[in-house]
């Protein structure tokens, strides 16, 4: 009896199971078999049975009911009450359409003014040349010792509307060969600043060619140098040429655009 | 004439979006109406099954679809609604039975042994189901039940959907929704055996 009595605490234990017909094949064949001949977990299962029944029975019951025609007409109201709620976030506001609309097309702007600018064929290399002194002529080092000199003083290169800088070397120096600087339009002031960190000696030529480790003449050609804006120059509306001496001088001329 | 033809073409498509935004508004309002009609009663029954009481379902399932309606044009895949607006009802009225409960006072359970003795004197399910005590018993035991299994739950109670169906508007395998439907019967009938 004391093994029935174990075995009918594991059928109890399945009834559930067994009642939502989730026990295996094997299970369930000895869950049967216990119960065609225990006349209380019979009982008992029916009992399990009939519970989940219920519960099914009530809680399907407790969501049966139908709503009243009330609900649909204040939710009709309500929708009334509100109306464009529904709509999307861009369209809510035409003034938010507007600004929406306005901001695109300034980024869609300046998105083609940048392309543009970058894009746009450059207006010619400026080619930087640096020649290094013959040390036949001399052992001294090379020094970048330039001044400007008046535009007058190329008179006679100087056109209608044009004005020209002189850039000539100096002192012990006449003797090196000067750098050659072709500038292009927007690169005056760039240059006069080098000029004026020379005159101060913020620059020394010597060590930079010292730095090189070599006599032979060099070139760092082509140097794309980017365009200075010309509005940052005294005379806003010129734009520069350059040409070369012939007694070795730089000479910057500067056209005005007509 | 390019530029004049450029701000003609951009006011015409501005406009034209304009005339497109009024429309979609409209399509909008017409397609949440006709879905209004076929969803009431699910939201209705979606917290009735959480609250038990028709007044407070109604006022949920009212509250849930003017919330659906509010974000209707956030839901990407129209063909979701009923799945999101039973998860807009579950949530509503979970929060409505919260709220509920706070202000009342919880009652305490009647003794198990009395339940026990109704389950034994009934003669069938029927009978037993219309018992006021079982209802209130299962009612606090379903209360008691995790989240995911009593939407399971009451959903499978809803007439007319069965477990795919179920799954389709959880967004659950049907397999998930199987076992537990089977563990909160389980659970429910061990309490109340």
């Amino acid at each position: 009896m004391a093994g029935d009595t174990a075995n009918c605490a594991q059928i109890r234990e399945r009834m559930l199971d067994a009642a939502s017909n989730s026990l295996s094949g094997t299970l369930r064949a000895s869950f049967d078999a216990h119960l065609a001949g225990c006349a209380a977990c019979t009982t008992e299962f029916r009992r399990v049975q009939t519970l989940l029944q219920a519960i099914d029975h009530r809680v399907s019951a407790s969501v049966a009911a139908e709503p009243s025609p009330r609900l649909m007409a204040n939710v009709r109201r309500e929708i009334a009450a509100q109306p464009g709620r529904v709509r999307p976030w861009w369209s809510r506001s035409v003034w938010l359409t507007a600004a929406g609309a306005c901001a695109a097309l300034a980024l869609l702007m300046l998105t083609l003014r940048f392309v543009h600018k970058f894009n746009s064929p450059a207006q010619g290399h400026v080619a930087v040349s640096i020649h290094s002194p013959s040390p036949a002529k001399s052992t001294a080092h090379p020094r970048l010792n330039a001044t400007i000199e008046s535009a007058a003083a190329a008179q006679p290169r100087k056109q209608a509307g044009t004005h020209v800088h002189r850039l000539s070397g100096s002192g012990v120096h006449q003797n090196f060969a000067e750098p050659e600087v072709i500038v292009q339009p927007g690169q005056m002031q760039a240059v006069l600043q080098l000029v004026s960190a020379a005159q101060k000696r913020e620059i020394d030529g010597a060590n930079l060619l010292d730095s090189q480790k070599t006599s032979e003449p060099f070139e760092i050609k082509p140097l794309t140098i980017a365009p200075l804006k010309i509005s940052a120059l005294k005379d806003d509306s010129e734009s520069l040429t350059s040409s070369s001496s012939q007694d070795g001088t730089q000479e910057l001329v500067s056209q005005q655009s007509n | 004439m390019s530029g004049v033809w450029h701000i003609g073409k951009a006011m015409d498509a501005f406009a034209a979006s304009r005339a497109e935004s009024v429309t979609d508004d409209a399509s909008l309002e017409r397609e949440f109406h006709e879905r209004l009609g076929e969803c009431a009663t699910l939201a209705f029954r979606v917290a009735l099954g959480v609250l038990r009481d028709c007044a407070e379902a109604e006022d949920v399932a009212q509250e849930s679809l003017l919330r659906a309606y509010r974000n209707f044009h956030h839901l990407r895949d129209r063909g979701t609604f009923r799945s999101w607006l039973v998860r807009i009802a579950w949530r509503t009225a979970i929060d409505h039975r919260r709220a509920q409960r706070r202000r009342q006072r919880h009652e305490e359970s009647a003794a198990r042994d009395g339940l026990r003795q109704i389950i034994s004197a009934a003669q069938n399910a029927e009978e037993l189901a219309a018992s006021c005590e079982f209802e209130r018993r299962l009612n606090e035991e379903v209360d008691t039940l995790p989240e995911k299994l009593r939407i399971v739950m009451i959903m499978v109670a809803i007439e007319g959907y069965d477990t795919r169906e179920v799954a389709g508007l959880l967004r659950l395998p049907e397999a998930t929704v199987k076992s537990r439907l089977r563990l909160a019967r389980k659970r429910l009938a061990e309490r109340l055996r």
